[in-house]
């Protein structure tokens, strides 16, 4: 047994994917189950010897994932309380990374596991889903937790406090000051207590910054946001940060990083070259595919692991080289990194109270009128999200319909969240100046009727996600244009949640397009002509006249249908089904399905597989199948259930 | 173009064995495939084309692969040259227990000629066949104890008995009680 060690690390991010998609079952619960079941094997793994312990150790910890409090907690303590061991000393000069200390493990100094962890979240992998275990993480971490990991974890390129309600500026300025080095994400969603001093520090020390997230932190306010100019970040999140006005964010995106690169300007141009040489010598010891390296690559006899894998990888295996050179993307920008690093791609900051419509005119403007730009070109912004804010002056609608207007060709994301005062003449703006787009989001938008819809879907053929959360406006006809629309083809995520009028029309136009597009491609073998063939989300919440007949033949018709809401449905049925090729199927009861219990029952004995979920609160039950199902079958119809995790193990 | 897929290639093993097999079948190897276009499609197209000159058409020597191995490489490319190219996102949706039953009875093999053919995809960079011998690997570690690991792939167990302590302490975290 004598591979190379990116294979085994190959083989062993197969048993224990880093990427949840990879083994991303169509059940959530089940999916956390067989990650817990793979990182148990590659725990095995890492008694089996030195070397497998070195790889297995590196999967385990450049990520830490936890399913429980008690693994947090004892996570924490081995932290807290291992002697050091050892340190990779080189890894700041950029010309080394996390695998040389696996490499290096036979000499004396192991190194510190602590070292290797690169990547913090305390939020499941697993998407939608809260720990299946028992309460939220986020909710325990507290600022003792976030000081231990300050002190203990130098190398974090990554860290997500996300929901973090309870952690204050104190810990987070403590960490953000320790991991400053080599931070590229930050995501701070949801920590309320975070002020203006941590964005202060972020600010000042968080030099290679790139991704920052302060959604929701409603205590940050103008001076905070005024001081992320200097930062040159790709990714800004600034949603329902309630204090925050307009100018600071126009300051923020167009002058941003203007002092810091004036200064940075002499350096960087030495500093690109050398690191350019650095990972192309990199590249070419491991041995890149390339058209110029091969001659090198045959000599060489094999590429390295990190080229291989996705950039998911690559940033996890190469992460200081990488941020050295500025880019997360892959191979071959080199030229343009040095743009790169300026470019903003992301921007939300929708419901920020401050913000007024004039304002984000403004903001447009200067992001997408060359000539109002201070560097004189259009910034190729990929996401962007904002709010409409009412207008102060009456009549005043001519403004968003300008925004709409000016959108920029590579735009690929547009969520539009609060579009109450888009006037329905603004839509159609919208329809001619973003074909790109695959992300679609309009949220709670009178004026999106079903012919509006239809000329939307027109122009923008390669949509992914369409979402039109509260448009109460839109009726079975909407569905029926979506079906006959070429991004049926296309489209993975559809959420009609909270448009209150569709019916089971509605649901019944979806299924039997999906059937007959099913045979027609079944006959003539093209991939393309399926209909919703790769629909995998499918959100239908609180469309009262939807009942579980048509549900039930549309779960069938819907091959790759992964998440299918259906609470507050109509008909008494408050049923939450996921359905997938190998029959598993969920009901998250809100109330208990009366009238339908016999067909639930049929389901159950042909799918084996139950497990509950209440949407509403967002919640896991445990899973239930076997004896416990049996006695859940039996509990009295017509009284409502309370289902707490613990009284279904009480059930149990 | 049926033209040019007919046109052969000359591949050489370690020991010298030649294969002569078509191009699409090698393109399945991203090294060789950059390789190819880097000589030029000109020069050895016209030879190629001509199977009199069957000794000029330039053989590309393959010097870390074995005969045997090169064969089932071979075998794997040609009954997946017409394979759409996997990209990241399709790749998604399988996971690691899915291997159709071809790849299955492909990859019933000896232990030593399984890891002989993980090095050359990896070498030859072929993307597939990679992660298909990967994941047979994978599928074998499974549910497995590290003993049962040791024995399996015939490992000696190098902890001592306090590392082993150390090791497992450690990582406790990620067992789940």
């Amino acid at each position: 047994m004598d591979l190379p060690i990116e294979i085994l690390f190959q083989i062993f991010a197969h048993v224990y994917p880093p990427n949840i998609k990879k083994e991303r079952s169509v059940i959530p619960v089940l999916t956390a189950r067989r990650r817990h079941d793979a990182r148990r094997d590659v725990l095995s793994c890492s008694l089996v010897c030195k070397f497998w312990n070195a790889v297995a150790n590196y999967i385990l910890w450049t990520e830490p994932e936890f399913y429980s409090t008690d693994s947090l907690i004892r996570f924490i303590y081995v932290l807290g309380n291992t002697t050091s061991r050892g340190s990779i000393v080189k890894l700041r000069d950029g010309s080394d990374n996390a695998w040389q200390s696996i490499l290096d493990y036979n000499d004396k100094s192991s190194p510190d596991n602590r070292f290797l962890v690169r990547r913090l979240s305390f939020r499941p992998k697993v998407t939608d889903t809260q720990p299946y275990f028992d309460c939220p993480l986020t909710k325990y971490i507290n600022d003792n937790h976030v000081h231990i990991l300050a002190e203990r974890l130098p190398y974090l390129t990554s860290i997500s406090l996300r929901d973090c309600t309870h952690v204050t500026d104190n810990s987070v300025i403590h960490l953000v000051a320790a991991c400053s080095e080599h931070l590229r994400d930050l995501d701070l969603t949801n920590c309320l207590h975070i002020t203006d001093a941590t964005v202060h520090v972020i600010a000042s020390v968080c030099e290679r910054l790139e991704h920052l997230s302060l959604r929701r932190c409603g205590k940050i306010t103008d001076s905070g946001a005024w001081r992320l100019r200097t930062l040159s970040l790709k990714a800004i999140d600034l949603s329902w940060c309630r204090r925050v006005s307009d100018a600071p964010i126009r300051h923020l995106v167009t002058g941003r990083g203007t002092l810091q690169r004036a200064l940075r300007r002499q350096e960087d141009e030495n500093e690109t070259r050398n690191v350019g040489n650095i990972r192309d010598e990199k590249r070419l010891d491991g041995g890149i595919s390339g058209k110029v390296n091969n001659a090198r690559h045959l000599a060489n006899g094999g590429r390295t692991l990190w080229q291989q894998k996705g950039e998911e990888n690559e940033k996890c295996l190469d992460d200081v080289i990488l941020s050295k050179a500025g880019g997360t993307y892959s191979s071959g920008m080199d030229d343009i990194s040095e743009n790169r690093r300026c470019e903003l791609v992301e921007l939300r900051v929708a419901g920020c109270r401050r913000v007024t419509r004039e304002g984000l005119v403004r903001l447009a403007e200067e992001l997408f009128i060359p000539s109002r730009n201070p560097e004189n070109r259009v910034i190729q912004m990929e996401t962007l999200e904002f709010s409409c804010p009412t207008s102060k002056i009456s009549g005043c609608f001519k403004d968003i319909t300008r925004i709409f207007e000016i959108l920029p060709q590579t735009l690929v994301h547009l969520h539009i969240s609060d579009a109450r005062c888009v006037p329905n003449y603004a839509l159609p703006t919208l329809a001619g100046s973003c074909p790109q787009l695959k992300s679609l989001k309009i949220t709670d938008c009178p004026a999106l009727n079903d012919e509006m819809l239809s000329y939307l879907l027109v122009s923008m053929t390669e949509l992914e996600t369409l979402s039109l959360n509260k448009c109460q406006h839109l009726t079975d006809d909407a569905v029926s244009h979506i079906t006959n629309s070429k991004c049926a083809y296309t489209l993975v995520n559809l959420d009609f949640s909270d448009c209150y009028s569709l019916t089971n029309v509605a649901v019944d136009s979806m299924t039997a397009v999906a059937i007959t597009s099913l045979a027609m491609a079944s006959s003539s073998a093209e991939q393309p002509l399926k209909k919703f063939a790769r629909l995998s989300r499918l959100y239908f919440q609180n469309n009262q006249r939807i009942t579980i007949d048509s549900i039930l033949h549309l779960v069938r018709a819907l091959p790759n249908l992964e998440v299918l809401d259906i609470s507050g449905c109509g008909d008494g049925i408050t049923t939450f089904a996921e359905a997938n090729a190998q029959g598993n199927v969920i009901f998250m009861p809100g109330e208990w399905p009366r009238e339908n219990l016999n067909e639930i029952d049929r389901l159950v004995d042909e799918y084996h597989d139950i497990d509950l979920y209440q949407p509403r609160r967002r919640t896991w039950f445990c899973r239930v199948s076997g004896e416990r199902l049996d006695r859940l079958r039996k509990m009295p119809i017509g009284v409502p259930i309370e289902m707490d995790g613990e009284q279904i193990d009480g059930i149990a | 173009m049926a033209g040019a897929d007919q046109k052969m290639i000359r591949l050489t093993s370690s020991e010298g064995t030649e294969f002569l097999v078509e191009r699409a079948v090698v393109e399945k190897s991203v090294l060789l495939k950059n390789m190819l276009e880097d000589v030029g499609e000109s020069d050895l197209g016209t030879i190629a084309n001509l199977t009199l000159l069957f000794f000029f058409i330039p053989a590309i020597p393959l010097a870390n692969v074995t005969g045997p191995i090169l064969t089932k490489v071979i075998e794997y490319c040609t009954h997946h040259r017409d394979d759409p190219v996997v990209t990241q996102e399709d790749d998604g949706r399988k996971s690691s227990a899915d291997i159709d039953d071809w790849d299955k009875e492909f990859c019933k093999v000896d232990q030593g000629t399984l890891f002989e053919l993980i090095l050359a995809a990896n070498y030859l960079d072929i993307k597939p066949l990679l992660d298909l011998t990967c994941k047979t690997v994978a599928n074998m570690i499974r549910g497995k104890t590290p003993e049962e690991i040791r024995k399996t792939f015939n490992i000696e167990n190098d902890f001592t008995p306090e590392e082993e302590a150390q090791v497992k302490k450690e990582n406790e975290w990620c067992e789940e009680r």
